[in-house]
């Protein structure tokens, strides 16, 4: 059985780089996460914050839910999520072949354009870097 | 108020109890008795036609090669012995046998077929403390309708059978079997419960949901 | 995890049942390839206008909030404790605090499963730890495999007709004692 990548130091340590450096680019990144398919944290940033478990097991539902709608439309597999709302907006997509899913929150300064574009690009480099 | 496992009378109450027996009320009432003092009891009970039934009250189990789903209602010739086990004593047959409650389940419900067990005193009223597994019992939709109605209030077998629309005989032989499993309330001085409306779940716009669903189910 | 909730949407439900499963990444506490992450849907129809609405949701307290959710809305409760887990009573005697009002207006039925690989504790165990800490819940508890859908469906009528017995009996029972 491969360990779970929660678990496994590499990966945590491969995400968290990542998310520093995803931050280092975007000034409006607020908060993003790592997170398996199930729910667990792998890396966040900012790492302090203390309800981050709590938001990757909301993300993973949510993003099974959206994947429950897009099935029942027969819309295909659902590519990413937004949740748009007054002060920001939150996108979520996962690890392309992977079992993981990258969920960020960006303030307003940012059109949402950017944001995806952004987010696509480290989830692709999470690919990169634990295969799929 | 006094609790239903207490009391140490060993005679039958209630006059006409013979007159009710099938074969099966005096050893349901020789189980209820040792049940009531809890007594570390062996029980061999042999019913014609059948191999005999064993119980060791000490582990609270029985075995009886007879399935308990074709218990004889009416049986003839069934003839009981018990005997004190002595101290140390190994179980009278293999452990872990079959859970007691099983079998009072099933001899509650039909050893006084439609009448008050002799135990048990007119004029009392039940409330249920605790839900028999029903997992494990074969049971009908309407024993399940008066075990919710027992698990709110004090009643009567004949109020039980208004609030849950159901032949009273059916509440006795409930009532006798929650008896029987230790799992009733008893009260002698409470007053009947006062329901201010419709006392049968029925709401006025027609049958309850459990009603519909049931009749959906075909249940 | 494990206590059997999706299989038993499944055996409930009259519609193809909407799931959501996600790899799950706890083999060691539950060895099993997938796990619910937000809820199972599945419904009965009783008539046109009509249907009884059942959502799973997970045990695991991560989850948490989508409990939160459908507290506020559920009627009724079935549950599902596995029994062969590491102290299902202490499980029990949890969700039973965190769905204290369902319960105290009867709408809580509690379904052991896996009891034919793990037959202790017993219900009557359960009932009286339950008793202990709320003398006057009277909770329908029993052994209930959650693929049968036959007993599935009897859990259900238990909690609806213990619903309406609540509420057409529960006060004047509570005046009388
Ligand atoms: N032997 C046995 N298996 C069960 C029982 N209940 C559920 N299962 C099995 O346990 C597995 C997990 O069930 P699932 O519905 O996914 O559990 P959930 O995590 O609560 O949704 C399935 O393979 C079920 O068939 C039971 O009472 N006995
Ligand atoms: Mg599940």
């Amino acid at each position: 059985m491969t360990t779970s990548p929660q678990n496994d130091p590499a990966v945590v340590e491969a995400a968290s780089a990542l998310l520093t450096e995803m931050k280092g680019v975007s000034v409006s990144l607020v908060y993003a996460a790592f997170l398996t398919d199930d729910g667990f944290d792998v890396a966040r940033l900012p790492s302090r914050v203390t309800d981050g478990p709590r938001f990757a097991s909301m993300a993973s539902s949510m993003q099974a839910l959206s994947d429950a709608v897009a099935h029942e439309l027969r819309i295909g597999g659902s590519e990413y999520l937004i949740i748009s709302s007054l002060n920001g907006y939150v996108i979520q997509l996962r690890v392309p072949g992977s079992l993981m899913v990258l969920s960020a929150l960006f303030d307003n300064d940012a059109t949402v354009g950017a944001a995806l574009a952004l987010t696509r690009t480290y989830a692709a480099r999470m690919t990169g870097i634990v295969g799929g | 108020m006094r609790d239903s496992r207490r009391g140490s009378t060993l005679e039958p109450t209630s006059p006409d109890s013979a007159a009710q027996d099938n074969g099966w009320g005096q050893v349901t009432f020789a189980i209820n008795s040792i049940l009531q003092i809890a007594a570390p009891m062996l029980l061999r009970i042999d019913v014609e036609g059948h191999d005999p039934l064993f119980i060791d009250f000490r582990h609270g189990a029985f075995v009886w090669a007879t399935d308990l789903n074709e218990l004889p209602v009416d049986a003839t010739n069934v003839t009981f012995e018990t005997e004190q086990a002595l101290e140390g004593a190994p179980p009278l047959f293999r452990l872990p046998g079959y859970s007691l409650d099983l079998l009072l389940w099933v001899l509650g419900n039909n050893a006084y077929r439609g009448h008050l067990a002799p135990w048990l005193r007119p004029g009392e009223r039940y409330r249920l403390y605790q839900w028999p597994n029903l997992g494990q019992h074969l049971h009908e939709m309407t024993q399940t309708q008066m075990l919710a109605v027992l698990g709110n209030g004090y009643f009567s077998p004949a109020e039980l059978a208004v609030a849950a629309g159901a032949p009273v005989e059916e509440a006795y032989n409930l009532i006798n079997a929650l008896s029987l499993l230790r799992l009733l309330r008893v009260s002698e001085d409470v007053a009947p419960l006062v329901v201010p409306s419709a006392p049968t779940g029925q709401k006025d716009k027609g049958a309850s949901l459990f009603a519909r669903l049931r009749a959906r189910l075909g249940r | 995890m494990g206590a059997g909730m999706t299989t038993a949407i499944k055996a409930l439900s009259e519609i193809e049942v909407v799931s959501t499963e996600a790899n799950n990444s706890e083999r060691d506490v539950v060895d099993k390839p997938t796990t619910t992450v937000a809820l199972d849907y599945g419904e009965i129809v009783l008539s046109n206008d009509e249907k009884i609405r059942m959502y799973g949701i997970p045990g695991q307290r991560r989850f948490d909030f989508m409990w939160a959710i459908l507290k506020t809305r559920a009627e009724g409760m079935v549950l599902l404790v596995n029994n062969d887990a590491e102290n299902p009573i202490a499980e029990m005697l949890a969700f039973v605090e965190d769905f204290r009002e369902l319960c105290y207006k009867g709408g809580v039925v509690v379904g052991v499963s896996r009891s034919e690989i793990a037959p202790q504790p017993t219900t009557g165990e359960f009932a009286r730890a339950l008793a202990e800490v709320h003398p006057e819940l009277t909770v329908p508890i029993f052994t209930l495999d959650p693929r049968s859908k036959d007993q599935m469906q009897m859990a259900l009528l238990t909690l609806i007709v213990n619903l309406e017995m609540r509420e057409t009996f529960g006060e004047a029972g509570v005046q009388q004692a």
